[in-house]
């Protein structure tokens, strides 16, 4: 067996409970209610444990992750064990006093999205008046020693306002821009027959995305997150599966990926029970799709297995019913087809009505 | 980005910071982690926004009398060229 490294980050997800209720949101459909949340000790010693176990970073989130009363205990006690911390917020509901508390206590990053670059779309999105307070945010941010990220998710119905976007972001400062075509997971793959863009709406983005990057380069740092259903080769999903990322859900659930759970097959331990290092090493939800010997034909005799590892399970799952499937949206696969299927389908009738994340 | 590399004056990327553990030192970066070996970690101390390519290589060479100049110069500069493309540092 060769030597288990521990992840390189663990994503902590302090709440399911969120003031948006994005369209696109990636959390499972299925949320953690607040009863069931980790108490502040136990998050504390799943951080103890995690740098112990040599983890370098670890990501606040949600929901909102700033609704938990000690995101600031959280953040203190990881800095000072040396943990790198990002903090991933809606931007709504963190007032000035929080994020310099954040500040203070060490906190090295903030990530901060938004759903458009004009308000009425962008509250549409998120099902809730958003666009104008996560500016405020975005400036009171600004003004902290805190590097800045600031992530615009792009979908059919807002990527014609992508120049605009990257414009808002340069003019709130951010220090990063990433820009991330929506995932097909959680509540944006119920919504997707409105998501899925455009084949020539691809193009365009890509473009700007370029110019942008060009024209920035040595300001702004740009990243970018391809459209799963156009790709040619799947994603390298979470750096390969029990690899590089321990996710703990609000109610202690340690899980391989964000949408891990629609995996029936899987069985997940939780923290409460067990130690992290004995879930990361010997957990069988970790250990199913670890490594290669999973892996079947087109993935198993190709070269590509060590550069995506076989792409991403979850979508394995959704698309062709079987998690150890070649990640359909690979040309290699010979689900290839439905998923085109799916977007011709999208393409075709678009909804009416938006579902929105409710927990 | 026309004016030579001993001129372009080095800095770290905001909130990018060296964590020395018991055994290693580890560059921590929002996007990442670089581990760093031997005298990597006196060239990070030294992109602090002040001093230049060629002021870097000064430091180095003083600090590591009994290297060669040529391959200081050669492996600082692959080093400054490495952090910029894991984008630790700017110049």
């Amino acid at each position: 067996m060769p030597i288990l490294n521990p992840p390189a980050s663990l994503v902590a997800e302090l709440t399911h409970r969120c003031p948006l209720h994005c369209v696109y949101c990636s959390n499972p459909i299925e949320m953690a209610k607040r009863e069931s949340e980790l108490t502040t000790p136990q998050w504390l010693d799943v951080i103890e444990q995690a740098a112990k176990m040599g983890i370098l970073h670890l990501h606040l989130t949600g929901g909102e992750p700033t609704l938990r009363d000690d995101v600031v205990e959280l953040t203190r006690h990881a800095r000072k064990l040396g943990l790198y911390t990002n903090l991933i917020t809606s931007g709504v509901g963190v007032n000035e006093d929080k994020l310099k508390q954040l500040c203070d206590a060490g906190l090295d990053h903030v990530q901060l999205s938004f759903q458009d670059s004009q308000e009425i779309t962008a509250n549409e999105y998120a099902g809730t008046k958003a666009h104008l307070l996560k500016i405020k945010t975005a400036q009171m941010i600004r003004t902290l020693p805190l590097a800045f990220t600031l992530n615009i998710v792009i979908h059919r119905e807002n990527i014609s306002r992508l120049n605009e976007m990257i414009a808002l972001s340069e003019t709130l400062g951010a220090d990063r821009i990433e820009i991330a075509h929506v995932q097909y997971y959680g509540w944006a793959f119920k919504n997707r027959g409105r998501l899925i863009p455009t084949l020539e709406q691809v193009k365009e983005a890509n473009t700007i995305i370029q110019n942008a990057k060009e024209r920035l380069k040595d300001k702004v740092r740009i990243d970018f997150v391809l459209p799963d259903y156009y790709a040619k080769f799947p994603k390298p999903c979470m750096g390969g599966w029990g690899k590089t990322v321990m996710l703990i859900d609000p109610a202690g659930r340690a899980l391989p990926c964000h949408s891990a759970m629609v995996i029936p097959e899987l069985e997940f331990d939780s923290v409460t029970e067990k130690p992290l290092q004995e879930i990361w090493a010997n957990s069988t939800s970790f250990n199913q799709f670890r490594g290669e010997a999973w892996m079947k034909e087109p993935c198993s005799g190709c070269e590509r297995k060590t550069q995506d590892f076989g792409g991403c399970r979850c979508q394995a799952q959704m698309l062709a019913g079987d998690a150890s499937a070649t990640d359909p949206v690979c040309s290699l696969s010979n689900q290839r087809a439905s998923v085109q299927n799916e977007v011709e389908t999208a393409m075709a009738s678009t909804p009416t009505s938006w579902t929105y994340r409710t927990l | 980005m026309s004016e030579p590399i001993h001129a372009r004056i080095p800095k770290l990327i905001r909130n990018c910071r060296l964590n020395q553990t018991s055994t290693d030192a580890v560059l921590l970066m929002p996007e990442g982690a670089l581990k760093i070996k031997g005298s990597g970690k006196d060239v990070i101390e030294l992109c602090n926004g002040t001093l230049s390519v060629q002021e870097i290589l000064a430091q180095l060479k003083k600090r590591y009398p009994q290297v060669k100049a040529t391959q200081i110069e050669i492996e600082a500069i692959e080093f400054l060229k490495l952090l910029r493309e894991k984008r630790a540092v700017d110049f």
